[in-house]
């Protein structure tokens, strides 16, 4: 006795295939496109955040030839410096924690994307090739004005 | 195996697909199972469930017509109607809130726990073993509704339906948080009773599949709702009463997330039971298998709770390893949800080609279009196939660093679960008449109301992915933040999100109509109804795979298999009080 109508098992094998052809094209655009998930950094207590170094002074400081660190404290209702000004074809690397709750940064025109924790410190980096104005901005409710924290990368 | 149709009509090019000789011994022997066999304690607060469940979808949906037309800078949260019910500061994340508890937990935990404790008996063709448990699961739930309810309109508990600490909501928000969840607790337990008492006067004989996928679901929810039940009870509430310094909320988070992904499949299944058993049956059809049926929701207890870290793929707490071994088990979710697909529309054209359809697609045509009951259903699964497609977008972990947290996954959860909401709609157009005796009033704006739903559904949700894309983030009131003029390209799609928002408000106010119409009897009085069950195709006995129904070892491989996914970040990922945060914040 058939228990699975071979129409059945066509549809099946073909959803496996599907599947399978996402996750190989998953899994390689990680390779492709050189990219990596957040992760861990290091803790430090969010009371203790404005007076950890390097957030015990945010801001933009060059640390290659075209490479800068962008260090950022997030806090309700604004991001400390709200503005990253950067060369054209520089490589910034955001590092950021939040001496509250819990927010995000969303970088416009970028992959960067990050969840911010209080005691998680969090890192990632995008490469900027054209002048212009990039938004960035909370990416999740932190409190009644969560619509008002944003920042701008200006590239000049 | 030869192929013919169950009517003369088919075709060679389209066969429909019946074995003959197969066995058809599915549980429609309880022909009569008319409302008045099950005892009035037990079913009416059957219909008190569906009620609560109908006044949190009217109520959560308001708010919701508000964040559309915000969209479009119609502000409805600085009228002054509304801010004499919210807070004028926080109106739209009070709304916010409301609209997410009352949707997402109040609505689908009060209908599930209704419906499924009614398929239970009818499945089993005895009542509940406890009409007490009964009682007591409505009482819960409404109590938690009114504790979190009150908070919230009290602006106490804007947090917004996740409640991340260390936001902070007032202590019954939590409380009525847990009552609703161990109102879904006590119907677990009270089917699992009945189950056994149904077992031993019945020795032998294979659990009905209805009372099979109705075990199943709540199973998986029990396991799954440990997460957020640990969350609240021993990271929350003891932080709330000062009892611990901090929380941390990346642990906090992780937990919530343990529950917060397979709490969407605790809202589809009770949908993917009435497309099994149900819709077949009310469309003309049988169902394809029993065994492959059974099979689908094992494979949803097995995957549903151990994937929840592509939540959390942004989060910088959780190793990248772990995220991928969570990243492709969600992947593997995505399969039994295709099985289905394939079963519900093999019984879909089973039952148009049984009414006379030909051809490729003419089947389609012939379905009941007329019976807002089915009809509703069938948009569900029409909105849900492109749910279900939208989430495997997110869950691939590097097109999620351009979508996360934009209101790209707005337009995708609105999919899901605003299809499971159409799909209990379509339920309740049946399910009220029955359990009232009757008849569905305004069944022509019951159609109506479902085509609006479908339509706006989709026009919201495209609005909501396009404007995700050009990074508007969600949850956030977009009309008031400092750069919506500084994100271009979003003219069409807020416009597509507010006429999309205003539609489902339109088909919300249709509901409204008909259930009220229903419930005041407006309509002729009918004979007792029927609970349609779907016979099947291949059948039903022990003969076929009995290693199916073998409940303890699939919930023992389902622990299993949480314990794999979680337990390496729970014994590496060590709280050393530096991460812990020191006082809870009030931001509102």
């Amino acid at each position: 006795m058939e228990m699975i109508h071979r129409y059945e098992r066509f549809f099946l094998g073909s959803t496996l295939v599907i599947l399978a052809i996402g996750l190989v094209a998953v899994i390689s655009s990680f390779f492709v496109n050189d990219l990596e998930l957040p992760s861990p950094v290091e803790t430090i207590d969010p009371a203790e955040l404005a007076s950890t170094p390097p957030f015990d002074n945010p801001g933009v400081f060059q640390v290659g030839e075209n490479e800068y660190d962008a260090v950022i404290t997030a806090q309700s209702w604004a991001f400390v410096p709200g503005v990253i000004q950067v060369p054209a074809g520089s490589k910034v690397n955001f590092k950021i924690g939040s001496v509250d709750v819990v927010h995000g940064l969303i970088v416009h025109g970028t992959n960067v994307n990050l969840t911010i924790i209080p005691g998680q410190v969090a890192e990632a980096t995008a490469t900027f090739d054209e002048p212009g104005e990039f938004l960035f901005v909370c990416s999740e409710y932190c409190g009644i004005l969560h619509h008002n924290m944003a920042g701008r990368v200006i590239v000049n | 195996m030869t192929i013919a149709a169950d009517a003369p009509q088919s075709r060679g090019a389209h066969p429909v697909y019946d074995m003959e000789g197969m066995d058809h011994s599915s549980a429609v022997e309880m022909e009569d199972a008319r409302l008045s066999v099950f005892p009035k304690a037990q079913t009416r607060p059957v219909l008190w469930n569906v009620l609560l469940a109908m006044v949190a979808l009217m109520l959560g949906g308001l708010p919701g017509i508000g964040q559309a037309l915000e969209r479009v800078g119609i502000n409805l949260y600085n009228n002054d109607v509304v801010t004499a019910v919210l807070d004028e500061n926080a109106a739209y994340y009070q709304g916010l809130t409301l609209h997410g508890v009352l949707l997402v937990i109040v609505f689908t935990f009060t209908f599930a726990n209704g419906f499924i404790t009614l398929a239970t008996m009818r499945a089993y063709g005895r009542p509940m073993a406890s009409t007490l448990m009964v009682q007591l699961a409505f009482a819960l739930a409404l109590l938690g509704t009114v504790l979190a309810g009150w908070t919230m309109l009290a602006n106490e508990a804007t947090v917004l339906f996740t409640f991340y600490p260390p936001l902070e909501a007032h202590t019954m928000f939590y409380l009525g948080a847990v009552l609703l969840v161990i109102s879904t607790w006590v119907t677990l337990a009270n089917i699992v009773m009945t189950h056994r008492q149904w077992a031993a006067a019945n020795p032998g004989t294979r659990t009905p599949l209805m009372a099979f996928m109705a075990i199943m679901t709540y199973a998986m929810w029990a396991m799954a709702s440990v997460g957020i039940a640990a969350e609240v009870l021993l990271l929350i509430l003891p932080w709330k009463f000062g009892w611990t310094e901090g929380i941390d909320a990346q642990l906090a988070r992780t937990l919530f997330w343990l529950t917060g992904h397979p709490i969407v499949y605790f809202w589809l299944l009770p949908a993917y039971i009435s497309w099994y058993t149900m819709i077949p049956k009310q469309a003309g059809g049988r169902l394809f298998s029993d065994p492959v049926a059974r099979f689908v929701f094992i494979l949803f207890l097995l995957l549903s709770t151990p994937v929840g870290f592509h939540h959390q793929y942004t989060e910088s707490g959780i190793p990248q390893w772990m995220k991928n071994i969570h990243g492709i088990a969600t992947f593997a979710i995505f399969f039994p949800s295709m099985i289905t697909a394939f079963s519900v529309v093999s019984a879909l054209e089973n039952g148009g080609r049984n009414r006379g359809g030909r051809g490729l697609f003419g089947w389609i045509w012939k379905l009941p279009w007329g019976n807002p009951a089915l009809t509703a259903q069938l948009h569900a699964m029409l909105i849900f196939t492109l749910g279900g497609a939208s989430g495997l977008i997110n869950a691939s972990q590097t097109v999620n660093l351009v979508v996360h947290n934009t209101a790209f996954i707005v337009g995708h959860f609105h999919m899901t679960i605003g299809a499971v909401a159409l799909a209990y709609i379509g339920i309740a157009y049946w399910l009220i008449p029955y359990l009232t005796g009757n008849n569905l009033w305004g069944r022509k704006l019951a159609l109506w109301q479902s085509w609006l739903w479908f339509v706006g559904m989709l026009l919201f949700a495209r609005g909501q992915i396009s404007a995700g894309l050009q990074g508007v983030p969600r949850r956030t009131a977009f009309a008031d933040s400092v750069y919506r003029d500084f994100i271009d390209g979003l003219d069409v799609p807020n416009m597509l999100t507010a006429i999309g928002g205003s539609m489902m408000g339109l088909s919300g106010l249709f509901i409204f109509i008909v259930v009220v119409g229903t419930m005041m009897g407006l309509a002729v009085k009918n004979k007792e109804q029927l609970i349609t069950v779907a016979e099947t195709r291949v059948g039903a006995t022990k003969r076929i795979w009995p290693w199916l129904d073998n409940y303890r070892m699939w919930v023992g491989i389902a622990i299993l298999l949480v314990a794999l996914a979680y337990i390496p970040f729970l014994v590496t990922y060590v709280p050393d009080g530096s991460s812990a945060v020191g006082a809870p914040f009030d931001l509102y």
